[in-house]
């Protein structure tokens, strides 16, 4: 039962921040200027996040879904989220109101709700959960570390 | 006794495990975006230019490659 709810997180959390990490890859300069909005790092430091970030998230999305080095990946995308949690609050605390730039182009092409409010915290705190479990479960189902470590036992 | 002792040998090869794996992501995602950042006609500049830092210029403006060599041409 553990094995599978990790499996339905795995491609849930994975494919939300593949293609938003795909959505970012695709307008570096748009993801800049909301990470400007945002009013937190120097210019030198926006500029690197805009460039790394989406990468990171996609690579991380990908390794999850296929299930492939995918409890470090799970680890690393629940400290992100509180990371990203933490940004949208102090937002919030500010007084402003920002695009969350969660999902860059995709939330214009899907009319996805976007902006830096309560609801991004809560949305994030959840995929942070998810996160949590899929490192925490003890096994999962379907995934290439497990078809690879069941060939090795085979040989 | 010793079987705490495995327990936490084993964890610790865990953990190990854990952070390799991590700082393996870590990297490879550097790169990835680093190289495709460079060749990407829809890159950007990272390091702001000589000319701009004695200038005083930090920001403002975003300039892809594109744009630059629109301007140019």
């Amino acid at each position: 039962m553990a094995a599978r709810v990790s499996f339905i997180f795995r491609i849930i959390v994975g494919g939300i921040f593949l293609f938003a990490g795909l959505a970012k890859i695709s307008d570096p300069a748009r993801f800049i200027l909301t990470l400007r909005e945002f009013d937190l790092f120097p210019d030198i430091t926006v500029r690197f996040t805009a460039v790394y970030l989406p990468w990171l998230e996609f690579l991380l999305g990908l390794s999850i879904i296929l299930g492939l080095l995918y409890r470090a990946s799970s680890l690393l995308l629940a400290f992100l989220n509180t990371a990203f949690m933490l940004a949208i609050l102090s937002v919030i605390l500010r007084g402003m109101e920002v695009d969350c730039g969660c999902f860059g182009l995709l939330a214009d092409v899907l009319k996805l709700p976007d902006m830096a409010d309560m609801k991004a915290v809560l949305r994030n705190a959840v995929f942070a959960g998810m996160c949590l479990y899929i490192f925490l479960a003890k096994k999962t189902a379907v995934s290439l570390e497990g078809y690879l470590s069941r060939k090795d036992t085979d040989i | 006794m010793p079987a705490l002792f495995r327990h936490l040998i084993k964890s610790q090869e865990k953990m190990r495990r854990i952070i390799i794996e991590i700082l393996l992501i870590l990297i490879i995602s550097l790169f990835l975006s680093l190289i495709y950042n460079a060749v990407s006609p829809s890159g950007i500049r990272i390091l702001p230019k000589k000319s701009e830092k004695k200038a005083g210029i930090t920001g403002g403006g975003v300039i892809v490659r594109s744009d630059v060599a629109r301007v140019v041409r």
